[in-house]
């Protein structure tokens, strides 16, 4: 893909921005669910997991520098591989936004627009996102970097404001239900670092390609503080009712903590700094559709095709009305989609264009020899 | 008699003539569409100096245009006489130099210039062996009227006509000699101009008290005077066919990339208009992003920030006529930034910065935000402010929207008409517009006392912004934030936002993203939002990409150690 190139602050910030709004949105809650008090530990050991993972992913893009998916897809399969893996990631990217912008919008319904239709804060969001897209992949990236810090900061001050709540009995039992739903099934709750989807693909973008691994461990590290932070929150303030918050774990610790001893119901302020991240994300997620569907199909120019995309993107989010269907759907792709396509399919067809490479350069060597 | 005339009028009308005058069509008339002056263009001047009068008789149409002198008379050389004559423009000379140094030298017999013509010059002399070796030089009438007849510092030969017009447009004197194919360009400028003033618009407590003028050379002297270097460098380009309005590219050779003053050079050549008026009409023509209203040239009137920016790297464009400098390459940053800023101390800047980006929220915000709340989000309001809104809101038939775009409208005429009123009335109708339109807006239920609030503090914080032009771009995009607020209160805020973050991030100043020098970041901040103490001002901006990124040693104040 060669479209603007990143420095390495804007790549980090295109690896953090999804992590951002699954953070807002339900991803604490998520892992509360599967590990209870456990979760501490167990945010522990997915970070570890997930550097451990993004070691094996640098060693192996090494042989591809300048490479994305798509690209070492087609090394290794073809025009097959590529097309499929192309089809793939479409369709998880636009999934993940449609269900995104529904459960976002979902709360902004609960919260403040009772009159409204969830379908107009739907739409007034997608109208956005093709505006970004008309206007050209650098201010996506650009407007990108600006929102990343500034939620990644008003994140942070939620916890600032929580400290006095804090309490370290509250998360006793530290063990929660035992060694193996922390080590053992615990482990799959490393698809809390889906944002690493986007590592296969700034390869091509970067500016200082030997800078790769910096930007993915930057990346996984902020992911896994902000996690554990959000964690720690939850289960040292709120361990006893975690399971009974059915709106955003964010949303709740902000309407819970000292902040509204300043201001009446400033959790407003925060709400609007998640819309941007949202409006960010599917921005950038849209783009990348694109970029893909560009790859796939040589067209010259596809910036007009963000109009079809977001109509996807809005018909898609309009098919599930109940609420609990959603969330159960929306959770079960976050968590089945990310683990099967990032941490299994990307991580295979990386082993075997490695694989192949190394016998094709063997070859090479015999033939050169002879 | 009179009953036949009355008759005839009545029954037999004659159409009187009247006068009906309208433009024909192109295309009626044809020989509108033929470009005389290209068909008839001549290049080079004729030797016979008859055929150059009556070229420039008609190029000048010297029947009808009353202040092209072309002045004849005998131009004496060695005794003998030729047919000459000037051609300048009145006003745009100085006739005292005209006379006295131009036409006395010329038409006036002297000791030296009455022997024969015909005698040739003898540069030396040797004898030898009774035979006598001369070195002679011929006479030639050119070099003669060059060297000895005009007591000028700045006399050039033109060959061609189109450098003659340009020289006589620009305040210049051409002699013209019978027999010669050149023409000799007098610089005897001495138009009126405005004299150095007080900078209007850019006002400043510590710091030069000069203001650019309509004059291009005073403007470029104005500049040298603050930059004694001869690095400095002052490029001339003509903008405009017909005006051939003159640009200086002011830039320093060593600071500046060269590939910035290459890419400026390339924009003015390529500039295809007939005339060029103002420093704001060359802005608008060099902008990369045309559709947007963010500034993207900074434009000053004063002499020492221009004169800083080039130090620092920048280009800076002097249009002729016009009392402001442009200066390129601009990022976001540099309108919020006044020329006070350097002149005082790091805090003090930094304090005036803050309270600047304050007010740019403020102004852009504060309306929309206001309509956001009270129309979505009112729980955000305290208790007792809100009861205090809604009872002043009591009497007040109109939706908040209505309600709020009747009033920022309203600031917008009474600033208008402040402006285009004569200045004594000026304050008058400001006083009139603010207190009593306003009051008695209020008095009558009209509007909200509390909106009135909201108008003034954005009115008094758009007054902040430095930049006229940023201020302009304020004023629009505050309704744009007005109907984001009404539609979906603070979410359409952050839509609001989202867009016009997407415009920063999508404008380009020559080549500099907007956003520099945060975004994209580079990992390495030279200078950023806020001043730095003067002794750690080291480096020059590095998105500027200078030949010399540092400007002063790494320790500045060398006498503390």
């Amino acid at each position: 893909m060669n479209y603007t190139k990143l420095g390495n602050f804007e790549a980090i910030c295109l690896i953090v921005v999804l992590f951002i709004n699954h953070l807002v949105l339900n991803l604490p809650q998520m892992i509360l669910e599967n590990s209870a008090n456990a979760s501490i530990l167990n945010s522990i050991y997915i970070l570890a997991l997930s550097l451990i993972f993004v070691l094996l992913v640098i060693k192996l893009l090494k042989n591809f520098i300048g490479l994305d998916i798509i690209d070492i897809s087609e090394y290794l399969g073809g025009k097959f591989l590529k097309i499929l893996i192309g089809i793939l990631c479409i369709i998880y990217l636009i999934i993940e936004s449609s269900f995104l912008v529904k459960m976002f919008s979902k709360n902004l319904f609960l919260a403040y627009f009772n009159n409204y239709p969830i379908s107009f804060i739907i739409f007034m969001f997608l109208f956005v996102v093709v505006v970004a897209n008309l206007m050209g992949r650098k201010s996506i990236i650009k407007v990108n970097t600006i929102i990343v810090p500034i939620a990644l900061f008003s994140i942070l001050f939620t916890f600032i404001f929580v400290a006095d709540l804090l309490r370290v009995e509250l998360s006793l039992p530290i063990l929660a239900n035992g060694v193996k739903t922390i080590f053992i099934t615990g482990a799959s709750n490393i698809f809390a670092f889906n944002g690493l989807f986007f590592l296969f693909f700034i390869s091509p973008l970067l500016n200082k390609k030997e800078d790769m691994s910096k930007v993915a461990f930057s990346s996984t590290l902020i992911c896994g503080i902000f996690l554990l932070l959000s964690i720690i929150a939850l289960v040292f303030a709120f361990s006893d009712i975690y399971s009974v918050i059915r709106i955003s774990p964010l949303y709740f610790i902000i309407i819970n903590s000292k902040l509204t001893s300043f201001l009446e119901r400033p959790e407003i302020i925060f709400i609007f700094i998640w819309a941007l991240a949202l409006m960010s994300f599917i921005s950038v997620a849209v783009m990348f559709v694109l970029n893909i569907f560009k790859k796939l199909t040589n067209m010259k120019k596809v910036e007009n095709l963000a109009v079809t995309v977001c109509m996807i993107i809005f018909v898609i989010s309009l098919l599930i009305n109940n609420v609990f269907t959603l969330e159960k759907i929306a959770n079960a792709f976050y968590k089945y989609a990310s683990l099967i396509l990032i941490f299994v399919i990307f991580t295979l067809i990386l082993i075997g264009a490695n694989i192949k490479k190394k016998r094709l350069d063997k070859k090479q060597i015999t033939t050169n020899r002879e | 008699m009179k009953i036949v005339d009355t008759f005839k009028k009545i029954f037999f009308p004659i159409e009187e003539p009247y006068h009906d005058f309208s433009l024909p069509a192109v295309d009626e008339n044809p020989s509108n569409l033929v470009d005389t002056d290209a068909t008839n263009e001549v290049k080079e001047i004729f030797p016979s100096i008859d055929v150059n009068m009556e070229y420039i008789k008609v190029k000048y149409n010297l029947l009808i245009n009353s202040d092209i002198i072309l002045r004849e008379f005998l131009l004496i050389a060695r005794n003998k006489q030729y047919r000459a004559f000037l051609l300048f423009i009145d006003g745009m000379t100085d006739m005292n130099l005209v006379n006295d140094y131009v036409l006395k030298p010329l038409m006036l017999k002297n000791s030296a210039n009455s022997f024969d013509g015909s005698q040739n010059q003898v540069i030396s002399e040797a004898v030898t062996n009774n035979i006598t070796v001369r070195k002679i030089k011929k006479f030639n009438v050119k070099e003669y009227i060059l060297n000895s007849l005009l007591p000028q510092n700045n006399v050039k030969m033109q060959k061609e006509f189109k450098e003659i017009f340009s020289s006589v447009n620009s305040g210049n004197c051409m002699l013209f000699v019978d027999t010669l194919d050149i023409a000799f360009d007098i610089d005897v400028k001495g138009f009126k101009t405005r004299s150095i003033n007080k900078p209007e618009n850019e006002v400043v407590l510590r710091g030069p008290q000069e203001a650019f003028v309509e004059n291009i050379r005073t403007n470029t002297s104005l500049i040298r005077r603050i930059i004694n270097n001869e690095n400095l460098i002052m490029e001339n380009i003509r903008v405009g066919k017909v005006s051939k309005t003159v640009c200086s590219i002011c830039y320093m050779k060593n600071i500046t990339n060269d590939d910035l003053v290459a890419e400026v050079k390339y924009r003015l050549n390529n500039i295809d208009i007939d005339y060029l008026v103002s420093s704001g009409q060359l802005e608008q023509l060099l902008e990369d992003n045309t559709k947007y209203s963010l500034p993207q040239i900074i434009s000053t009137e004063r002499p020492d920030k221009t004169a800083t920016y080039l130090l620092e790297g920048r280009v800076a464009i002097i249009v002729n006529g016009s009392p402001y400098a442009l200066i390129v390459p601009a990022v976001f940053i540099d309108f919020l930034e006044s020329s006070e800023d350097k002149n005082i101390k790091f805090q003090f800047a930094n304090l005036l910065k803050i309270i600047r980006i304050a007010s740019f929220l403020i102004t852009l915000l504060l309306p929309g935000i206001y309509v956001a709340i009270t129309s979505f989000h009112l729980e955000f309001i305290p208790t007792e402010l809100l009861f205090a809104i809604v009872a002043s809101r009591a009497s007040v038939p109109f939706s908040i929207i209505f309600e709020i775009i009747i009033m920022e409208l309203s600031f917008e005429l009474i600033r208008e008409a402040g402006l285009r009123v004569p200045s004594p009335i000026g304050p008058t109708i400001g006083i009139i517009g603010a207190l009593i339109i306003g009051q008695a807006a209020v008095d009558a239920g009209i509007i909200s006392p509390i909106l009135i609030i909201i108008v003034a503090i954005t009115g008094i914080t758009s007054f902040a912004i430095p930049d006229y032009y940023l201020a302009f771009h304020c004023r629009i995009w505050r309704f744009v934030y007005i109907v984001f607020g009404y539609l979906a209160g603070l979410l359409g805020i952050a839509f609001a936002s989202f867009i016009h973050l997407l415009i920063a991030a999508k404008v380009q100043s020559f080549g500099v993203s907007y956003l520099e020098p945060y975004i994209p970041s580079k990992g390495k901040l030279n200078n950023g939002l806020f001043t730095k103490p003067i002794w750690k001002r080291e480096k020059r901006d590095t998105f500027l990409d200078t030949k010399k990124e540092d400007k002063q040693e790494h320790i500045s104040m060398k006498w503390r150690y």
